[in-house]
């Protein structure tokens, strides 16, 4: 059966499309190392749309006052500056109420714009510009050690990863966070404390990858600037120490966040990497892999939903489960501990690579 | 001279889905057309995917099953079929993994031409981003900054009924020029004009120079009347472009089908209209006679009705946004018709995980009943947001479902895969709420949007499937309201079946009775309700003979009243909801 991957830790060759959904301007070139924040491309339009009555104002009809306008569209003039008049004996102007550019003309009226809306795609990952795609993006490749989430509030950063050892034992608190530097990204077990979140609005930090989140922390933690990537899911259950443990080696690494929610259609999860620093290279990630015995899964069943298990076997056939559900099944084992036949369909591969 | 037309011999049906892609063999057996088989596999979505592999996956599972050959050694279709019947005369395909496009709606009435514009809009996966009445675009500079800050990928211009006022869509027109002005032509959205008709030679003066206009008749040419039609199927063609542009690859499958794709809600739109003028014309008697479909999919909750040749959609996500109110009352809707024991807090849990793993099936007891609260949840959604855009759909929260929708046919995973039909039987009856007399159809393999495509060259394919096994009979619904104390008897039955058998039941208000007629036998009933209580046969106190189909669980009667009363207290409630399941399991005369 065909699932999607979300990796925990795997070394892999990284490839992102960034793209917008319109067309715009590209803003990078090929081969060019870019940061998680930095512009790939990106569409202006303007705002701050004002309308200043011209035909009423020159006292002539809608269709001719093409004839009077001093500017051209697209010009920039500051307040005061004409934009339409009648030169003669007894001359009449229409000037700018303000600073900004002309637009056009609508209903015998000029339509000028005070400012811009830039519409942007940014890198979300440190990278090389792989190659520019005209008007849209850019495919961005590096290589790192990926570790994607299930939940992002949609921000991006880079920071050198911290853990915070604590709290896999207890719930993360703002005690926690004092002493942390600036500019780091924080790794927690589980967070059920808007303050913990609330220290993150009030400091400039790199992000926070957490295990499990609460749910009632969903609003919080959207609306903060700094990218927040949930591994597991949302619940009030222990951390998993196998993350820990992973994590551990590469303190103080560098880590690109890219919170961006999950998109179904493309596949793309909320991710972190950290950058590999030696030449080993595994083959390009994909977001979707037919799986296989040995295989590293996430589970979403019952009591245990979100744990990591391996597949010990795939039984041919379908499998009647409790609730009488009729499903291609998976036996797992989770940990070192029990095993447990799960629906196929409950599972998401987080380690495309077979355990030997 | 004319040749006779070929009736194609076997037809493969592509569906798919935002989680799995399904594919159905269609063929001539005992000289009907039924279905032969159908398998599925996840939906190969994804950047670095082929969307076509995924049902590459279920064409080579269905190929394993069926006894007709269809692929050849290398896994092409054979096409089309040779002299000894190997092979396919035909493909249809229908989508619905499909990305929504971002949506500006613009009006005069709130009440009025908006609302036709949001019915349409929502028929359909768009993205409603803005809405404007006439009130909105008063103050134009706001309204084009808006327009132009929200880079619609497509703006709908409705407004003044034909032969009606024309002057305030001169507005209307204006500010959608100008914002398209400002923009980049690259990014100018498609623009339909669906207004008064006296103004199309203004819009397309005004429009056309500005972006790729669409001109489609009125949405509302006469006060409460919706035309639709032509409107959505220029939309379905524009999504199904762009469809092909956003997954590379995916014109060999389009191209497969020689033109018979569409997406699947449209098709299911166009079969429920043609059933029910169909039924219609059969029954000329029964005024307000329609059809309701209703599909609990991967992606989307999907409700279409139709009454008397007038048809409408409703295409909801099905979850609700995280961050949202909706988030609440979908929480608390879990809460209130699960049947096992369980917090708020751990249903608003159980909803925040499922969006992030909206594959997941329930393994457990204890899941089932919760997806199948949260099913109930989407039910009522969907009838409530379809109540809200048409105006003939007659349901209420406070009185349930009104006008005689018969049958009523859904799908949806999480109701095919249910073991237990009367699980199945009580979400659908719980989310509904229908009143009087219906047959609740169960979709088993969602073919309902395949067989409007295959109606195109076959129009026997739906005749003859829509009364196979493909389609479940689960039961005949009686569900009296009227104003009734509990325990005082609301009806009385007396029951004749097919096959000699006979009985007579009085029954009390209050709960659920199944009648047991075997499945497919007919019977006929004849209701004798109180003076105070409405069976559907005009009024209340109105009694009536009735022939009937036994479905898999018979005939229902449901005396629980409208709207469904719920315990207040949790341990009652779930009391109260396994005991509705109890009735309809044992009370068998």
């Amino acid at each position: 059966m065909l699932l999607p991957v979300a990796r925990f830790g795997s070394l892999t060759n990284i490839q992102r499309i960034r793209k917008l959904k319109q067309p715009g301007e590209v803003l990078v070139y090929e081969s060019q190392q870019v940061l998680p924040g930095d512009v790939i491309a990106e569409t202006v339009v303007p705002s701050g749309i004002t309308m200043v009555e011209i035909a009423h104002s020159l006292e002539v009809e809608t269709p001719a006052i093409k004839e009077y306008l001093v500017r051209e569209p697209g010009e920039n003039f500051m307040a005061g500056d004409t934009i339409a008049q009648i030169t003669g004996t007894f001359s009449r102007l229409v000037r700018a109420p303000i600073d900004g550019c002309f637009q056009g003309l609508s209903q015998g009226k000029a339509v000028l714009s005070t400012g811009q809306n830039k519409i942007q795609v940014k890198a979300g990952m440190m990278g090389v510009v792989q190659s520019v795609i005209p008007d849209y993006g850019a495919v961005i490749t590096t290589s790192g050690f990926l570790l994607q989430g299930l939940w992002g509030n949609g921000a991006t950063s880079l920071g050198e990863l911290q853990i915070i050892t604590d709290s896999w034992a207890q719930p993360l608190t703002p005690e926690m966070l004092d002493e942390r530097g600036e500019g780091k990204v924080l790794v927690a077990g589980f967070c059920v404390d808007a303050d913990a979140l609330n220290w993150f609005g009030k400091r400039s930090s790199g992000g926070l990858i957490l295990d499990i989140m609460a749910p009632q922390l969903i609003e919080l933690a959207a609306a903060l600037p700094i990218p927040i990537i949930v591994l597991r899911g949302f619940g009030v259950d222990s951390p998993d120490p196998t993350l820990l443990d992973w994590l551990t080696p590469h303190v103080d690494k560098s880590v690109s966040l890219n919170a961006s929610p999950y998109d179904r259609l493309t596949g793309m999860l909320p991710e972190a990497i950290i950058q590999a620093n030696g030449d080993e290279r595994l083959g390009l990630d994909s977001v979707k892999q037919t799986l296989k015995v040995g295989q590293k899964v996430r589970v979403f069943s019952g009591n245990i939903w979100g744990a990591i298990a391996e597949v010990l076997s795939l039984p041919e056939g379908e499998h009647v489960f409790e609730s009488g559900v009729v499903q291609p099944a998976a036996v797992v084992q989770i940990g070192q501990g029990d095993t447990r036949t799960v629906p196929q369909q409950n599972l998401i591969i987080v380690d495309g690579n077979e355990v030997s | 001279m004319t040749t006779a037309k070929k009736h194609p011999y076997a037809l493969l049906g592509l569906d798919i889905g935002g989680v799995n892609s399904r594919v159905h063999l269609i063929g001539i057996a005992d000289g009907r057309y039924q279905l032969l088989g159908s398998d599925l596999a996840p939906t190969s979505l994804g950047q670095d995917l082929h969307i076509g592999s995924g049902v590459g996956q279920a064409m080579q599972g269905l190929q394993q099953k069926a006894d007709h050959l269809f692929l050849d050694e290398n896994g092409s279709l054979l096409m089309p079929v040779d002299r000894i019947g190997r092979g396919l005369d035909r493909v249809g395909m229908v989508l619905t993994a499909v990305k929504k496009k971002k949506t500006a709606l613009l009006g005069l009435a709130g009440h009025g031409s908006l609302r036709a514009a949001r019915a349409l809009a929502s028929s359909l996966p768009l993205e409603i981003t803005a809405s404007f009445d006439y009130a909105q675009q008063i103050d134009d500079e706001r309204a084009i900054e808006r327009l132009v800050g929200l880079l619609p990928e497509i703006i709908i211009i409705a407004g003044g009924e034909d032969q009606g006022a024309t002057e305030p869509l001169h507005r209307t027109i204006e500010i959608v020029r100008t914002a398209c002005d400002l923009l980049s032509p690259a990014i100018r959205p498609l623009i339909i004009y669906a207004g008064n008709t006296a103004m199309e030679a203004a819009a397309r003066g005004r429009l056309e120079r500005v972006a790729r206009l669409r001109l489609v008749p009125n949405l509302q040419p006469v006060y409460g009347q919706y035309d639709l039609v032509l409107a959505q199927a220029h939309l379905e063609r524009e999504i199904l472009r762009s469809f092909q542009s956003d997954f590379p690859g995916s014109e060999s499958l389009f191209a497969l089908t020689e033109k018979l794709y569409g997406l699947a809600n449209c098709g299911t739109e166009r079969m429920i209209r043609w059933l029910s003028r169909a039924n219609a014309q059969d029954e000329e008697t029964l005024v307000n006679r329609g059809l309701l479909a209703v599909d609990l999919g991967g992606t989307y909750t999907t409700l279409t009705a139709s009454q008397n040749g007038i048809s409408g959609a409703v295409l909801l996500d099905k979850f609700p946004n995280l961050t949202g109110s909706e988030r609440k009352l979908a929480a608390q809707a879990i809460y209130d018709w699960s049947d096992v024991p369980v917090t708020l807090e751990e249903t608003d849990q159980l909803l925040c995980n499922y969006v992030l793993a909206p594959r997941t099936i329930p393994d457990t007891q204890h899941m089932l009943s919760l997806y199948l609260a949260f099913a109930r949840y989407r039910l009522q959604r969907a009838v409530k947001s379809f109540a809200a855009n048409h105006g003939w759909f007659d349901y209420h929260a406070e009185r349930g479902l009104h006008g005689h929708f018969e049958p009523i046919i859904a799908s949806g995973a999480v109701l095919t895969q249910t073991p237990d039909p009367v699980d199945v039987l009580l979400t659908l009856l719980d989310g509904l709420q229908p009143r009087q007399i219906t047959t609740l159809v169960l979709d088993r393999y969602h073919l309902l949007p395949l067989l409007a495509k295959f109606a195109e060259v076959e129009p026997l394919v739906p005749v003859h499937l829509l009364s196979s096994s493909a389609f479940e009979n689960l039961a005949c619904v009686i569900s009296l309201t009227g104003n009734l104390s509990q325990k005082r008897t609301a009806l009385t039955v007396h029951v004749k079946i097919e096959t000699g058998e006979k009985f007579s039941k009085e029954i009390h208000s209050g709960g659920l009775v199944r009648l047991k007629i075997p499945p497919g036998k007919t019977a006929v009933i004849e209701l004798l309700p109180h003076r105070r209580v409405d069976v559907g046969l005009g009024g209340q106190g109105r009694s009536g003979r009735l022939k009937v189909l036994g479905g898999l669980l018979g005939v229902v009667i449901d005396v629980r009243g409208r709207p469904l009363q719920l315990h207040n207290r949790p341990e009652l409630r779930r009391e109260q909801l396994i005991q509705w399941k109890r009735m309809l399991r044992f009370d068998q005369e």
